[in-house]
């Protein structure tokens, strides 16, 4: 391999670690950035919290509150608590623990269906709702109660904003090590309830690794707690793991204590361009059986490369798959392995951008993980995940290519490649017969995954597209198990009806 | 607490014969063990006060045969429960209730080392460390490492969560399972989990680790390896006050350093080393040492080791050892690794806890523990996971004095309480089982002991795997806060009898 001639210098000092560092525009970056893209790549907030408190109901409105009601005649509100086009009657959001279990009490006694509410960045997912009584809003729950930076343990409540809690981590050096999408408004309840997780994951793990505590409101109005503000823990079941990726069905999640890390002290980014696909799966094996210990492993095709990487200069020649990887450890350390990548991959034809300036890393990862914008386009979005071995990730890249052809779409793809999970948007015109193509492979996919328990989820698709399939496609015995464990805790079914786990 | 007698079988002649015959048609007659003579090894794990006798003892050679094996137990309502070295601490692995001990010596195959995938998958019978040896070949390793690594088994390790010196750096025995097979109590296999990718649905696996044998048998484990850090510095740093040590330790965290291993040991437990055949020559006045291991790549381990070294030098430590090879660093983790059978040196008998607090708490509750000990009579002595704040204090003590063992038991529930007033838990890495289940109530309500037996009946309904482990039962009870035991005591007795029928 090569490097591009164009090598963005490296400079010292900073850390861009720190995951919740929102870009407020091109800081620091010693160069103009196309500033059409980098607008679309901020994330924007839809209206800040401040002013939805005013608009929505206190809860003393939940005495009044009946199933029968149809909406809450105020759009504004009830438009940020839709969920896949339906409105919920009453929106309410409890001031104390007390309060939220009298709210599921009295939804257990009137059979109320619940659903519990962050910034709402993931009520896309799942299947949709049987019915929705009550979007639960946990914007009062939102503070950081305990921070101990010696201890390395932080606890905080559900409806605090992921980048709120990186920015006060920082202060002190440390951070949650997760780097899930909607970073500026995604809350660290909504991320535990999704399971949801970023390029960080090859080296740190996911949410699931770093919760060491949680408390919750059980469906039936008790309120309870698990593990503590302790690293190692073998007290009990390990109730955190149950609650983790549970998208909210077996109770309200109100607060957690995580477990942190240090910030590296020093970082590093490496974009590079493989000549084709079968070069840059090469290129990941290679890695993969390397000493190296990037923190993250990530493979785009083609049109993602061109999205993520606009300033980087590698859109001159053929168009190719690439992988971008992240470094953060001492200083040395971080030389040493960026030096080694040229060793690693000799023989391959490659072009490769070294980014060392800590504002033009943030921003290479903030337009990777933000995927807000990548569907829109005035076409049929469907954004897929899949999950699989690391080593079938280049194959299952060159399967969506197929598919891409087959519905004549658009694909960006970007994979956690070391981890095995692809994220894949397909932009498609609409109609009868590419709805019926796009079933037809969705169930290909899964067949072809189902041997190695790997799994396609639908994450993202038209109200009119989700209605006729399983988004969660899980076809594995151990369902049974966890229709039981629903059953145990929420017999009526009353958080989050249909949506996931029936 | 008064141990238990070593309670005879409370089966029937007519019952014994027709189990044992079943069994032997699983297995071969030689691998279902009966006699008295033969089940003695199997009364006790690393817990020895609750000897029982289990009726059975089979050897299960794959899937299949644990199928049948569970089968036989559901046809006669019969306690069953996986075994692996026996290793455990806190009597997961005793057969409380009888019935048959499942045990995995037979089921030792490393089925697949897949290093494209970072990954290995095991039968549950599989010797941690023989599966790091496994994967050396490649420059792979299997992180958790507990200090049983060279003898406890793979599903041991899942079953009790276990930890070890290096979980600081590297997380736990659940931070590195991917997926399972087991065998649930009504003979039925699942796959729970996926190593492809993210799980679907809800956490299974994540449950299912650290349920210490209650839900079921694994019967196969898929395991994340990890490459080997190519680089290893480890040392030692003496001190004069126990504060200068415990500062060094939250000091070498703020500087961004994460040690694989940060490791504290006492005035106590050095004396005791010192006196043994593992002496490394620490001065005996020292009043605690800091074995500190950094690893990761060739290029940055200086630097790190650089960091480190200045913080032990800012807090006042009289003396830095940094092992220059393998074998001095095998030499100064001797001492740690050796520090139990030392006790011997200093104390006719010993007594290993097992507690955790936050990190920031180990000064407080370290001179609360010294002084509770003195309350007592009892010598303590510490050597531990001061990195994780998980607590090992020993209690030496003289087994031939009247009601020792009382008063042992007595501080020991002492200390516990003081973990959890802190902010700590009952157990760090050695599990509940038998040994704690009576301060359940001092960490959990009774609707939360109620949703965890809530979990266990989806997967054993009938509680027929390892019952009457980690929940509060009506035994003698020490100092327990009367009303909470007994509310959740009160609150089992229900459960169980009603998935009892």
């Amino acid at each position: 391999m090569k490097w591009s001639a164009f090598e963005i210098s490296l400079e010292k000092g900073g850390s861009a670690a720190g995951a919740g560092v929102v870009l407020k525009g091109p800081t620091n970056c010693g160069r103009q950035l196309p500033r059409a893209r980098l607008a679309s790549a901020v994330p924007v907030s839809e209206g800040g919290l401040d002013a939805r408190n005013t608009l929505i109901s206190r809860f003393k409105r939940v005495q009044t509150l009946t199933n029968k009601t149809t909406s809450t005649g105020d759009n504004k509100v009830s438009s940020r608590f839709t969920v896949c086009g339906l409105h919920p009657a009453q929106v309410v959001a409890p001031q104390t623990r007390e309060e939220t279990g009298r709210l599921l009490k009295e939804a257990n006694a009137q059979n109320w269906a619940v659903v519990p509410f962050g910034s709402g960045s993931k009520q896309h997912i799942g299947n949709a709702l049987k019915k929705f009584d009550v979007a639960l809003s946990l914007e009062h729950f939102n503070q950081i109660l305990e921070f101990e930076p010696q201890d390395l343990v932080v606890k905080v409540q559900a409806g605090c904003p992921l980048a709120t809690l990186q920015a006060r981590l920082a202060q002190d050096g440390l951070s949650l090590p997760v780097d899930p999408p909607w970073q500026d408004v995604a809350t660290v309840g909504g991320i535990v309830s999704s399971h949801d997780s970023g390029p960080l994951r090859f080296f740190h793990g996911t949410i699931r690794d770093y919760l060491i505590g949680v408390s919750l409101i059980q469906p039936d109005g008790a309120w309870t707690k698990f593990g503590s503000r302790v690293v190692k823990n073998v007290t009990g079941y390990d109730m955190c793991k149950l609650y983790t990726g549970a998208f909210g069905t077996l109770g309200v999640l109100l607060d957690f204590y995580f477990k942190l890390k240090p910030l590296p002290p020093s970082e590093k980014t490496v974009v590079v361009k493989f000549k084709g696909l079968t070069e840059s799966a090469q290129a990941l094996a290679r890695l993969l059986s390397s000493p190296l210990l990037p923190a993250a492993v990530e493979l785009l095709n083609p049109v993602a490369l061109e999205f993520v990487n606009h300033s980087l200069n590698l859109t001159e020649g053929e168009p190719g798959y690439a992988l971008v990887l992240r470094f953060g450890d001492v200083e040395n350390s971080v030389q040493w392995q960026v030096e080694q990548l040229e060793k690693l991959w000799d023989g391959l034809t490659a072009q490769g951008v070294i980014v060392g300036d800590m504002g033009e890393q943030a921003l290479v990862w903030q337009m990777l993980r933000e995927d807000r914008t990548w569907l829109e386009q005035p076409a049929l979005n469907v954004k897929l995940k899949l999950n699989c071995l690391p080593n079938q990730v280049a194959t299952m890249a060159g399967r969506l290519e197929t598919v891409r052809k087959e519905l004549n779409a658009e694909l960006r793809l970007k994979a956690h490649a070391g981890s095995g999970v692809i994220r894949a948007y397909l932009a498609f015109e609409e109609s009868a017969s590419a709805t019926s193509q796009f079933v037809w492979q969705l169930q290909n996919l899964r067949a072809e995954l189902k041997p190695t328990r790997g799994t396609v989820i639908v994450e993202s698709a038209p109200a009119s597209l989700k209605s006729g399939i399983d988004v969660w496609g899980y076809d594995f015995k151990d369902r049974t198990l966890m229709q039981q464990i629903r059953q145990q805790y929420d017999p009526r079914a009353i958080l989050n009806p249909g949506r996931f786990v029936v | 607490m008064a141990a238990l007698m070593n309670v005879p079988s409370t089966i029937t002649a007519s019952l014994r014969d027709t189990v044992r015959r079943e069994l032997a048609s699983i297995v071969g007659d030689e691998w279902v063990l009966d006699t008295p003579d033969e089940l003695i090894v199997y009364e006790c794990d690393g817990l020895t006060l609750h000897p029982r006798l289990p009726d059975f003892v089979v050897f299960p050679t794959c899937t299949e045969d644990v199928v049948k094996i569970m089968a036989v137990a559901q046809r006669h309502k019969m306690p069953f429960l996986p075994r692996g070295a026996g290793t455990c601490l806190s009597g997961g692995a005793i057969a409380i209730e009888g019935g048959i001990i499942l045990e995995f010596s037979r089921m030792k195959r490393i089925l697949a080392l897949d290093f494209d995938n970072r990954m290995a998958t095991v039968e549950p019978g599989v010797v941690n460390l023989h599966l790091t040896l496994a994967a050396k070949k490649k420059n792979f390793y299997y992180a958790p490492d507990p200090s049983s690594q060279m003898v406890s088994t793979i599903g041991g390790n899942v079953a009790e969560n276990s930890g070890g010196p290096h979980t600081l750096k590297y997380g736990v025995t659940t931070n590195h399972v991917m997926a399972l097979e087991v065998v649930l109590p009504d003979s039925e296999v699942y796959e729970l989990g996926t190593p492809a990718g993210d799980f679907v649905g809800y956490d299974l696996v994540g449950a299912f680790v650290g349920s210490e044998g209650t839900f079921g048998t694994v019967t196969k484990a898929s395991v994340r390896l990890l490459y080997s850090p190519p680089a290893v510095k480890t040392m030692l740093a003496v001190y004069d006050s126990v504060a200068d040590a415990t500062r060094t330790v939250s000091g070498i965290i703020a500087r961004g350093i994460v040690p694989a291993a940060l490791e504290m040991i006492d005035k106590n437990t050095i004396q005791a080393i010192e006196a043994s055949v593992y002496a490394t020559g620490i001065p005996k006045d020292a009043e605690a040492v800091l074995l500190i291991e950094v690893d990761g790549l060739e290029a940055g381990i200086e630097q790190q080791m650089e960091r480190v070294v200045e913080v032990i030098r800012a807090n006042n430590a009289r003396e830095i050892r940094i092992a220059k090879d393998d074998v001095e660093r095998k030499k100064l983790w001797a001492a740690r690794k050796n520090a139990f059978g030392a006790y011997g040196r200093i104390s006719a008998n010993y007594y290993t806890m097992d507690g955790v607090i936050p990190r920031s708490k180990l000064p407080e509750v370290l001179a609360d523990i010294d002084a509770l000990g003195r309350k007592y009579g009892l010598g303590m002595a510490n050597v531990f996971h001061a990195g994780d704040g998980n607590l090992h204090p020993i209690i030496l003590y003289d087994a031939s004095q009247p009601n020792a063992k009382d008063k042992v038991l007595s501080l020991a529930g002492d200390i516990l309480r003081r973990c959890v007033e802190v902010g700590g838990a009952l157990s760090g890495e050695h599990g509940i089982g038998l040994e704690k289940q009576e301060f359940m109530a001092l960490f959990f309500s009774e609707k939360e002991l109620d949703v965890m037996l809530r979990l266990k009946m989806v997967f054993n309904p009938q509680n027929l795997a390892n019952p009457s482990k980690i929940f509060p039962m009506r035994r003698g009870c020490g100092e327990m806060p009367k009303n909470l035991l007994d509310a959740a005591d009160q609150k089992y007795k229900e459960v169980d009898e009603m998935v009892r029928f």
